[in-house]
């Protein structure tokens, strides 16, 4: 019995240690600049002031890039410090980060919102009792005196449904993969491939499906839906880059994929390098480099007292990849490491 | 004699119900039952039904691993990055099957000597296995894995998918083991009822500590081929994995309370969910109605299973002696 005590004291001990582990070497690439604020700081006899970044999910791939340039963008800044924690895809982690952050002092917190109007009236709040925020990425303008810098979910629609429009036919019959259910990003993309493309072409959907994100659902509904329709599908219409890769491997297997084309959104490494092998026809970044840049300026302005307001609203524009520019973002991910 | 002829009996219910489903679905599909649609059944079953032989050999012992889907993404990950590594697949193959077993005794010893809910340490173990592939990759997916793929998308004999040959490969070790070897009944006595394996000289511990050994082998070449058919090595698809291989080894006929079920009727229970899915599509289903006929359909197939089988054995032949006996001692 005492064994067994012993045991699980170990395991918690074990389990508490690899956390910490976890946080340690995220925190690392934040310490690293903090010392070198740090040293600033003295030599300024200034205050520093801290500044905060609540991501969604870490392990997601845009949160860890925008993470990664934010951190980039602040080392403009001398006297700002940059903390990023993680939320890990849970709100309710989110919404105690933001407490524990406003109750430590922190002077601006930037806010990648799980679910923005969620989080609306106490993000409200929190300005209310002095501390500054900013909705990054995502955001429902549900809190007038919070600042924003998003690319609207919206935006990535029409730019790949425009182009879309240009390379399909006009009775062109088309499968469509859809992001988790409740999902804005992929509520208000679907909504401008509605109004944008489906509206106003002769276009037929086949199917369209829940596809959660994930390249292997991508894949096993293509197909399924090459046994039902076959060489009748001229497009397939996805929310995300790794649904849209997933289906194009279906069709690789079934040897038609140069009969359709592949729409995705996101615009990361993974979509550039299918862009650049001819495998999708286009997709749609929110660029998390000049998101950063305007996120730190931003804050940067509202901290030392610049903006008189205490916020403002930007829109970064969305960008469009095609194989005609993809040769540049190749390089980009390259250089950022994340491609390697 | 009575446990020998209860998993018989939920096996040919299961076939039964198989075959029922395929005859609905072919009626309402024409494009069901051809060979490609087939094929892509069992290719799209393929990655769940190997974690779920090693979930079913687990819940047979009286555990449970929940570590299995995200080891799956970590060791199928790490393969990919040791192939792009070295170029070697058959290095990258070994390397995520002991990643995998190394994991799995890393579980079994927490389980097997200190006596710790497996619930409990293969859900810690979930996390530090997304954690740690999450830590190398620092969150990036692997791209151009290059000849890797062939665990996942190449074909034998020009028809045979090799996701669906290591589904059989697998099929035909865990029936192996457990019918034919001294392991295997281990496992039963185990799952049945442990202080008596234990006084019938099992050496418990050992066997507990070598199938969570063999389920994180299973894993991390589930993993594999997952990352070879997804043309990448991405650590988040190996989530949810745990749960639908559970799913399966249950409707296969894999008894919760542990000491039932076998390597064909989990075989089953993976290949009726996968029909359903595929019917489902090619009807082209409404995606959230699509989520209610799933789970009615998995109560309903448990629930037909429970009846045929109480019909031919009777209630109280239906709990095995085991199950008796571990009445007994509460």
């Amino acid at each position: 019995m005492k064994m067994r005590k012993f045991v699980s004291m170990f395991l918690m001990v074990a389990m508490v240690a690899s956390m910490l582990l976890g946080c340690g070497a995220s925190k690392d690439e934040g310490t690293t600049k903090e010392e070198g604020t740090t040293n600033e700081e003295v030599a300024n006899g200034g205050d520093t002031f801290k500044v905060a970044f609540l991501p969604t999910d870490m392990s997601m791939t845009f949160a860890s890039w925008l993470a990664d340039e934010l951190t980039t963008a602040f080392k403009a800044y001398d006297d700002i410090e940059l903390t990023v924690i993680d939320s890990k895809g849970e709100l309710e982690t989110q919404l105690s980060n933001m407490e524990t952050c406003v109750a430590q002092g922190y002077d601006y917190v930037i806010l990648l919102p799980i679910e923005p109007a969620a989080e609306d009236d106490i993000v409200a709040g929190y300005i209310e009792e002095g501390t500054p925020f900013m909705m990054i990425n995502l955001d429902d303008f549900g809190v007038e005196n919070a600042s924003s810098v998003i690319a609207n979910p919206y935006d990535l629609g029409i730019v790949v449904s425009e182009y879309a429009k240009s390379q399909l036919p006009d009775d062109a019959n088309v499968v469509v993969l859809l992001g988790p259910s409740g999902n804005t990003d992929s509520i208000e993309r679907r909504r401008a491939y509605e109004e944008n493309l489906f509206g106003k072409t002769n276009m037929t959907i086949l199917d369209e499906q829940i596809g959660d994100w994930e390249k292997g659902k991508g894949m096993e509904l293509m197909e399924n839906w090459i046994q039902v329709h076959g060489d009748k599908i001229d497009a397939v219409i996805s929310m995300n880059d790794a649904m849209a890769i997933g289906a194009y491997e279906a069709a690789k297997e079934a040897g038609i994929q140069d009969d359709i084309k592949f729409f995705g959104v996101d615009g990361l490494a993974d979509a550039a390098v299918a862009v650049e092998n001819g495998e999708m026809t286009a997709t749609a970044l929110q660029d998390a480099k000049v998101m950063a840049e305007e996120g730190a300026r931003i804050c940067n302005e509202v901290l030392t007292k610049a903006n008189s307001e205490g916020f403002e609203k930007v829109q970064i524009p969305v960008t469009l990849i095609t194989e005609e520019n993809v040769a540049e973002f190749i390089t980009r991910y390259t250089e950022n490491g994340m491609l390697k | 004699m009575k446990e020998k002829t209860k998993p018989n009996l939920r096996k040919y219910s299961l076939v039964l119900i198989l075959i029922g489903m395929i005859a609905i679905c072919s009626i309402l599909s024409e494009n069901f039952l051809t060979p490609t649609n087939l094929t892509n059944v069992l290719k799209q079953v393929s990655i769940v039904t190997i974690c779920a032989f090693a979930q079913a050999m687990i819940i047979i012992s009286g555990e449970i691993d929940l570590s299995i889907g995200f080891l799956a993404g970590m060791a199928g990950t790490f393969a990919c990055i040791m192939y792009i590594a070295t170029g070697n697949l058959f290095l990258a193959f070994t390397f995520g099957v002991l990643l995998g077993a190394a994991v799995g005794a890393v579980n079994g010893l927490f389980v097997a000597y200190f006596k710790l809910p497996s619930f409990i340490v293969t859900l810690a173990m979930q996390t530090i296995c997304f954690g740690a592939i999450s830590l190398y990759t620092g969150g990036q997916n692997i791209y151009k894995i290059g000849n890797f793929k062939v665990l996942g998308q190449s074909k034998l004999f020009g028809f045979l998918p090799v996701t669906v040959l290591f589904m059989i490969i697998m099929l035909i070790i865990t029936h192996t083991v457990l019918k034919y070897t001294k392991f295997g009944r281990y496992l039963y006595a185990i799952g049945g009822n442990s202080d008596a394996a234990n006084a019938a000289g099992v050496q418990v511990c050992k066997v507990k500590w070598a199938i969570f050994i063999v389920s994180g082998m299973f894993a991390a070449i589930a993993g594999m081929v997952m990352m070879g058919r997804l043309n990448a090595g991405i650590p988040s698809e190996g989530g949810g994995y745990e749960t639908d291989a559970i799913t399966a080894a249950v409707i296969g006929g894999t008894s919760f309370s542990g000491g039932a079920g076998t390597a064909f009727g989990t075989f089953l229970g993976s290949v009726i969910i996968g029909v359903l899915n595929n019917i489902m599509n090619l009807l082209g289903v409404d995606s959230y109605l699509q989520m209610i006929i799933k789970g009615s359909i998995i109560i309903f197939a448990v629930l037909a299973d429970y009846f045929s089988k109480n019909q031919k054995s009777g209630i109280k032949i239906m709990a095995s002696t085991s199950d008796v006996k571990k009445s007994e001692n509460k």
